[in-house]
């Protein structure tokens, strides 16, 4: 994990969010699962890669002298 | 679009070639097709951009800090709008209630027409027909026959075409007797369905019609009519002996008989030799009435009104918030007239027996000819014109023209 996967997670946001979108209504369309049921799981796949995107920006476990975390993450 | 996207030059070919394709080869059915599949649209948009993106960090090139932006969501709710009315068009009853976007909607898929199977039922004396609230045009016309019978055809405005005979099956017009009422139900099927009924009735029928939209046609009707609902069309009525009651949230309407023509329409109210007392009750609306007898009673928010009454003057008490008023009367006619304006001026074209009284905003316009009936005619911004009626004057030089829609022949196949 370091600042590279966060930047990559972040962009892959957007496109996994589409993806996902896209399933809940073909879900609904062919498989039944009412999509008005099914929308959560857009929250749920953005929280867990909002969560990603914060691990992965964390610190390395010893930091440098002097490094400020709050410098570094990326939000 | 970002730069270096694919996904932008790619939805744009691909817009350019479903509407090609929709103009060109229209059987093909593109858009019926994308009524049910758009879902794998987005699923398709985000892969190609995953898979861009994975690209490029392979490669170690910059990527972007948002996979898909603003603008792009924006074009997928779009898309998502979009494809949910089409499929819900396609799949329920449900249309967008937005006019416009209903119309796009709408225009993307087909229509498709059916002759409904005719259906009659032998009605008694007295007969009362019940048209209940459905989504189409409606002529009512009396025949001298003893039965209802209900012919017409049917729009289906949906995005795939049902077969022909299974619809005729599936949305038949039910005609159901309950008591002395002969009910007209047009049931409505898959898709979204738009009848056109043709429906005759014994002369002496009454007729309760409780609407939504389009237009109503009611002609050579012997009994009492009853119109309700709220009414985005016309409505029409010829030739009604009996009274006639007009309902729908902006205006009401009475009168106790149309020998000849009222034509009604979201804007305007004309007509044509009625029988009276005469009740009208508007919010906006511009009314000429010509020919009426017994008493009029006209209240309006808004609107212009002209009047030109029979050969003998009726009552009339008539206000206008905000619009001109004008009067023609018989050179000989009989009367007690008392006219103002709160703002605005007065014209006698009349002459004799009236007397004007401007004050500095308003006027005034009074007279009375041989003790006749009262005329009051009041109104807060606008004109006031009294004026003699020509010999050929008892109906407007352009009077009511109902077109009727036998200008256009229903296709009906009759079995």
């Amino acid at each position: 994990m370091n600042r590279n996967s966060a930047i990559l997670l972040s962009a892959i946001r957007g496109p996994l969010l589409m993806i996902t979108l896209g399933a809940l209504v073909a879900l609904d369309y062919f498989a039944g699962y009412r999509f008005s049921r099914t929308w959560p799981v857009l929250i749920i796949v953005y929280g867990v890669l909002k969560l990603l995107e914060k691990i992965a920006a964390q610190p390395p476990a010893r930091p440098p002298s002097g490094y400020v975390a709050s410098q570094d993450s990326v939000i | 679009m970002r730069r270096g996207s694919i996904i932008g030059p790619l939805i744009l070919i691909g817009i350019g070639v479903l509407f090609l394709l929709r103009n060109f080869w229209p059987e093909i059915a593109v858009f019926d097709f994308l009524a049910l599949y758009w879902p794998f649209l987005l699923i398709a948009w985000g892969v190609i951009r995953l898979v861009e993106i994975l690209f490029w960090a392979a490669q170690s090139r910059p990527l972007p800090r948002n996979g898909i932006s603003g603008g792009e969501w924006l074009l997928a709710l779009f898309i998502c709008l979009l494809g949910g009315s089409m499929y819900a068009a396609q799949h329920s009853e449900w249309l967008p209630r937005m006019r416009v976007w209903r119309g796009f909607v709408l225009n993307l898929g087909e229509s498709h027409q059916y002759p409904l199977a005719p259906v009659e039922m032998p009605c008694p004396k007295n007969c009362q027909v019940v048209i209940e609230s459905f989504r189409g045009n409606v002529r009512i016309t009396g025949m001298s026959d003893s039965v209802v019978r209900v012919t017409g055809r049917e729009t289906i405005l949906s995005f795939h075409r049902p077969h022909p005979d299974l619809t005729n099956q599936q949305t038949p017009v039910q005609l159901l007797q309950q008591g002395d009422k002969m009910i007209v139900r047009p049931s409505e099927g898959q898709g979204a369905v738009l009848a056109d009924l043709d429906i005759t009735v014994p002369p002496n029928s009454s007729i309760q019609a409780h609407g939504r939209s389009g237009d109503f046609n009611i002609e050579d009707i012997n009994g009492p009519v009853t119109v309700d609902g709220s009414y985005g069309g016309e409505v029409q009525l010829r030739n009604v002996g009996q009274p006639v009651r007009y309902r729908d949230p902006r205006m009401t309407f009475s009168c106790e008989a149309v020998p000849g023509a009222i034509h009604m329409t979201r804007s305007e109210v004309r007509a044509d030799n009625v029988a009276g007392p005469v009740v009208l009750t508007a919010r906006s609306r511009d009314v000429r009435i010509s020919g009426f007898t017994q008493s009029l009673a006209l209240m309006l928010d808004r609107g212009d009104i002209q009047l030109a009454p029979g050969s003998s003057v009726p009552k009339m008490d008539v206000h206008t918030r905000s619009g001109d008023i004008d009067l023609a009367l018989p050179p000989d006619a009989k009367f007690d007239l008392s006219a103002s304006t709160d703002r605005g001026e007065v014209h006698n074209d009349y002459g004799g027996p009236l007397n004007v009284d401007a004050s500095t905003r308003g006027a005034t316009i009074s007279g009375s000819v041989a003790g006749g009936p009262q005329l009051r005619l009041e109104t807060g911004r606008g004109d006031v014109s009294i004026r003699k009626s020509s010999t050929e004057e008892t109906s407007f030089p352009e009077s009511p023209q109902i077109p009727t829609s036998t200008d256009e022949p229903l296709h009906v196949e009759h079995q």
